[in-house]
């Protein structure tokens, strides 16, 4: 049985037509047969019997169409292996003019949403067909284009759903809200031919990933679960700690840098304990979208990256419920309408379930872990003009070691908090914007004695006002504005002591607090069929507040001084503006050149002279007269293109970054317990570069991408190393991600991820000397040597016990983490040695010798995990 | 005399119960849930669409092959002059020589179908191959077993094997043809509004679910489709 299946590639096979005086349905037929594609078509609209004559030796299919179709003003496209036939109903050129001159304009707008939940659709595409006019849907699902009074073929369509095709007579404003439905199992990209091929490479952008609900569930996650946070791991230039962290690192920037938003608030701590877990139960995402290049102008204070998450908001149509059920940790999310199709709400929560790991700890002292996260969230559609959303988020966790006697000794523990209430408004179909209060707060805790009541704790908290406007002036020109105000607060380390016990040695230090102010412009601008230029400004004004105490520093970072600042008023103020212009050149229908250029200024950041996490305390300090705001200048470039005949999407981008006041500590810095602690920093520059490669395939059964980044990260700070440049600790060079995922018809799927990166750069002695009978270190360069290199595969098999068309899904799933059991290396330390009995003791004799040996933790073996996964 | 006996009782069942080991014994090839496709023992090569069962010897010793039929099914008959190829069903014969051609025992109105595509073939009912009815290819015969009737026609239904090769050909076909057709192969229940149940489409749909071949269809003619939980309404403007 030969089938044929018409893709536009199948359209540049190559035929000769020589036809002399035939009907127009005989050569219609003719082409068929030779091109071996089928025609759809109504014969009563076409002037089939009309006679032409073609001379076309070998030439594409493609342009013999357009030579016999467009002078008879037959218009044609792609659609399902098909090639639809239709009269152009209108008299105009293929070519749209926007000069046609006296015609009124009107505005076409609405929401895209899911068919069978309500969800809203992020960064969905909608375009005209015969036109390069189009535009995306926002963050909440809106989208509206303004074009002179004619007839259009709309096409809205976004991953993993069916693209709509929507004919339109725009002779006044119309409001047009799309419900579209998912495309079957193996995900079948529809493409529309030929002009409007062009907007797949057009809108997808450089340095931007969009992680859509559908993307995400592919992803093979940790312990049968989906982690967002983890599956950034998978996207080239982001580099991961490693185990036992979600902590990551994005072109060369350190982890402090980059902004998680959760329905706009900041989440200062994304990840569960050990990095495993990341904070938002999966299933209650509705789409993530990466940005590690060109920032859109709305988005800053954080210097390298922004993962804008927007969770979902319940399903509008029915109750529903879902969950995971696993060794490690167990989720279930209940969601439902409150007023149909009107209000709906959709709350998640998740547990732990890690202390039966205690039976298989064969040390005396037993540890206590938990950790818990709860996340809700309703929205109300009042009108159609306004919408309202409320979220609500908690996370919690708990580390602590007990000893023999069930005596808790030490531990951690942390808690994030978010509250946002949105209110979307339209004020006319060509104007959107959304006003949103937040409040986000972090607390970390370490219990430094037993009973837990001696307490050292940080914190940070943020709350803030914003309201953003989006004017979609015409299909050319899309203007957003907008004013942010944040009060932040934060404790940069305390330690509060019960009974009112006072130890001289904690001395209280003062707590931050800033007040944030931010506006931005900018406008994404097409020019002609080719060129798209994203240009905006952002101006954030920084002031730190008293009452506090500020201390001065000489030249040598001695303490001469220090002045009280009474309350509320000002101390130190900054202006940093940020220009960002990014710029898009389509080179054909398949292929695009990108360019950007970002500044971006950072005015909180994280202070700790330790890399590794959970042995380091947690300081959130802003800057103010003695640390300067961060500020990183990125330019990148970048190159998509679909490959030629193929179903894979390649890209390439490099980029080069100078980080401006980079932020280091001098060596031996103390952080802990040291209001003078401003006077540990010592500023410098940092550089960083790289090229990532990724090449894509987003089709049928079988998907995946690979990925390479070769990137350097130096830092050159003037008084540590002897001013000599040196890696950054997360500079590491090789980053290569493999991500395969193969769907088995209705029931299987299996996916396998495979991480490499060169190991962190570490500064290790470079010899010992002997005094006491101690062995000391002695260090020479900063960051002179190099962990293990961390790799890792992950494998899982995914069955799903339920048919499609059941109403209540359920399946089983099997993960093997780090499948092969590598023991990726933690941390590495040199002050501890190991006894003839196996213990870790503070160095002593070693049989008789004193020898100095180097330990390694590794986090995590092979991990495996069961789970079984339901929707109903 | 007791020798002619002891023959007598010896021979008789040794002879049938020769006649009964030799006798080929009866197969049956049956499609319950799908189409499926099976090899005669002469080489003919038949396909069932679902339902249908075909009984067969597992090898044609006379001077004819035997075959009977309840359903629809699609035959190649290997060419044998010697031996005719008969299909039956109830009291009809379609006999062939060496062809291919489409029989359903259970078409509509209590009828049973024959499509000739190459060949020749006979059909008649019992035995009385003298009042037979021939068929060429592109014809088709329309019999009702009850009432002994066969009527001749040509086949205008380029699709009568769509559900064996999920093809479909519709040259200016109406919709409500289209509809007709993909109904009967996918079971699908679609229902066509009046005002376009006129409008005519060339396409060839092949290898295409419901959902794609209506996709194709709506962008075609500009069909407002909407899908309900068990059925789908077709409907639009009227075309010229």
């Amino acid at each position: 049985m030969l089938s044929h299946s018409v893709f536009s590639q199948d359209l540049d096979k190559k035929i000769t037509l020589i036809v002399h005086k035939q009907s127009l349905g005989a050569v219609i037929q003719k082409i068929g047969d030779e091109g071996k594609i089928f025609f759809s078509y109504n014969p009563q609209s076409l002037p089939l019997d009309m006679k032409i004559s073609v001379k076309a030796r070998n030439k594409t299919v493609r342009e013999i169409l357009d030579l016999v179709l467009k002078k008879n003003r037959i218009d044609y496209f792609v659609l399902e292996n098909q090639v639809v036939l239709k009269m152009n109903q209108k008299d105009q050129t293929d070519k749209f003019r926007e000069q046609v001159p006296s015609a009124m304009k009107h505005t076409i707008s609405g929401y895209l949403k899911d068919k069978a939940s309500g969800e809203v659709l992020i960064g969905a595409n909608i375009y005209i067909r015969d036109t390069h006019l189009g535009t995306t849907t926002n963050a909440y699902g809106f989208y509206s284009l303004t074009l002179p009074a004619n007839s259009y073929q709309m096409v809205f369509s976004y991953i993993g759903y069916k693209d709509f095709l929507m004919k339109i007579n725009l002779e006044k404003d119309e409001e047009a809200t799309i419900e579209m439905e998912t495309s079957s199992l193996a995900i079948k990209e529809v493409v529309i031919q030929s002009k409007n091929k062009q907007e797949e490479t057009r809108n997808s952008s450089l340095g931007e990933f969009q992680f859509s609900s559908k993307t995400l569930s592919q992803i093979p996650g940790f312990a049968g679960d989906l982690d967002i946070i983890k599956s950034l791991q998978a996207v080239p230039g982001i580099k991961s700690y490693g185990d036992g962290s979600s902590l990551f690192y994005v072109r060369g920037g350190n982890s402090d840098q980059n902004l998680i938003l959760i329905d706009e608030a900041p989440i200062y701590n994304p990840s569960h304990l050990f990095g495993f877990f990341s904070v938002l139960a999966p299933d209650a995402i509705n789409e993530m979208t990466v940005y590690k290049g060109d920032f859109p102008s709305k988005y800053g204070g954080r210097l390298s990256s922004v993962i804008d998450i927007k969770a979902r908001n319940g399903n509008l149509k029915r109750f529903g419920f879902s969950g995971n059920i696993g060794p490690y940790a167990s989720e279930i999310t209940l969601e439902g309408p409150i007023i149909k199709d009107k209000s709906s709400f959709i709350v998640s929560g998740r547990m732990s379930t890690l202390n039966w790991l205690n039976d298989l700890n064969t040390s005396l002292k037993s540890f206590d872990i938990l950790f818990y996260d709860v996340n809700a969230k309703v929205n109300f559609k009042l009108n159609t003009n306004n919408r309202f959303y409320l979220t609500f988020f908690y996370g919690y966790d708990h580390f602590g070691q007990t000893n023999e006697s069930s005596y808790p000794t030490s531990g951690m523990s942390w808690n994030n908090m978010a509250g946002t209430f949105r209110w979307n408004h339209t004020f006319s179909n060509k104007l959107f914007s959304n006003t949103t209060i937040c409040y986000s707060r972090y607390q970390y805790y370490l219990y430094i004695d037993n009973e837990q009541k001696d307490v050292w704790n940080s914190a940070i908290s943020g709350l803030t006002f914003k309201t953003d406007f989006t004017w979609y002036l015409n299909p050319k020109n899309t203007i957003h504005e907008g004013v942010e105000i944040t009060d932040h607060n934060s404790n940069p380390g305390n330690v509060s002591l019960p009974d009112n016990q006072t130890d001289p040695a904690a001395y209280p230090i003062a707590k931050y607090h800033s007040m944030e102010y931010d506006f931005y412009l900018g406008n994404d601008m097409s020019i002609g069929k080719r060129i798209t230029i994203g240009y905006g400004i952002r101006l954030p004004v920084w002031q730190d507040l008293g009452p506090t105490t500020v201390y001065h520093f000489d030249g040598y970072h001695n303490l001469i001084d220090s002045s009280r600042v009474s309350n509320l008023s000002t101390y130190s103020s900054f202006i940093s503006p940020e220009p960002r212009i990014n710029f898009r050149y389509m080179l054909n229908d398949r292929s695009s050149l990108k360019a950007s250029y970002n500044r971006t200024t950072q005015f909180l950041q994280v202070l700790s002279s330790s890399v590794s996490p959970f042995t380091s305390l947690e300081v959130w300090a802003p800057c103010g007269p003695n640390i300067k705001p961060q500020k990183s200048d990125q330019v990148s470039l970048g190159y998509y293109s679909q490959v030629f005949r193929t179903k894979l999407n390649f890209s390439a981008e490099i980029f080069y970054n100078i980080f401006h006041d980079h932020i280091d500590y001098k060596d031996h810095a103390n952080l802990l317990f040291n209001h003078l602690l401003e006077g540990e920093i010592r500023d410098g520059k940092a550089r960083s570069y790289g090229i990532e490669l990724i090449l894509r395939k987003t089709e049928n059964n079988f998907t995946g991408w690979i990925g390479y980044t070769y990137s350097r990260t130096f830092v050159q700070t003037p008084e540590v190393n002897n001013g000599k440049e040196y890696p950054a600790f997360y500079d590491r060079p090789h980053n290569v991600c493999i991500y395969l995922s193969y769907t088995a018809g209705k029931h299987w799927a299996f996916s396998a991820n495979w991480l490499y990166m060169t190991g962190g750069a570490i500064t290790t002695p470079v010899g010992f000397f002997y005094n006491n009978g101690y062995s000391i270190p002695i260090y020479g360069d900063r960051n002179n040597d190099r962990l293990p290199d961390y790799h890792r595969l992950d494998l899982s098999v995914k069955w799903t016990l339920s048919k499609p068309e059941q109403r209540y899904q359920h399946a089983l799933i099997l993960t093997l983490y780090n499948a092969y059991g590598r023991l990726n290396p933690f941390s590495v330390n040199f002050n501890k040695i190991q006894d003839g009995n196996g213990n870790i003791v503070v160095p002593s004799n070693l049989d008789g010798e004193y020898q100095l040996i180097p330990t390694t933790i590794s986090v995590a073996g092979m991990i495996p995990s069961l789970n079984y996964q339901f929707k109903f | 005399m007791r020798i002619a006996a002891i023959i007598l009782i010896i021979v008789i069942p040794s002879f049938f119960i020769f006649r009964n080991l030799t006798r080929p014994e009866q197969k049956q090839l049956n499609a319950t849930l799908s189409i499926k496709e099976g090899k005669l023992p002469d080489g003919t090569s038949v396909t069932l669409n679902k339902g249908a069962i075909l009984e067969y010897p597992s090898s044609f010793k006379k001077n004819k092959r035997n075959v009977k039929l309840n359903g629809e099914a699609w035959f190649e008959v290997r060419h044998d002059d010697a031996k005719p190829f008969i299909v039956t069903s109830h009291n009809v014969r379609v006999e062939v020589l060496g062809t291919s051609f489409y029989v359903n025992t259970n078409a509509a109105n209590n009828t049973m179908e024959v499509i000739l595509n190459s060949g020749s073939v006979a059909i008649y009912f019992d035995d009385h191959k003298e009042n037979s009815l021939f068929l060429s290819p592109g014809e088709k015969a329309e019999i009702i077993p009850g009432q002994e009737k066969m009527v001749k026609d040509i086949n205008t239904d380029q699709n009568y094997r769509a559900w064996m090769t999920q093809r479909f050909i519709f040259n200016n076909t109406p919709l409500v043809t289209i509809v007709a057709d993909l109904n009967k192969v996918y079971h699908a229940n679609l229902r066509i509004a009046t005002p376009v149940s006129y409008c005519l489409v060339t396409a060839t749909f092949d290898h295409q679910s419901v959902e794609s071949i209506l996709h194709v269809l709506q962008a075609t003619l500009d069909l407002t489709i909407s899908t309900h939980r068990t059925w789908t309404d077709i409907s639009g403007n009227k075309c010229n």
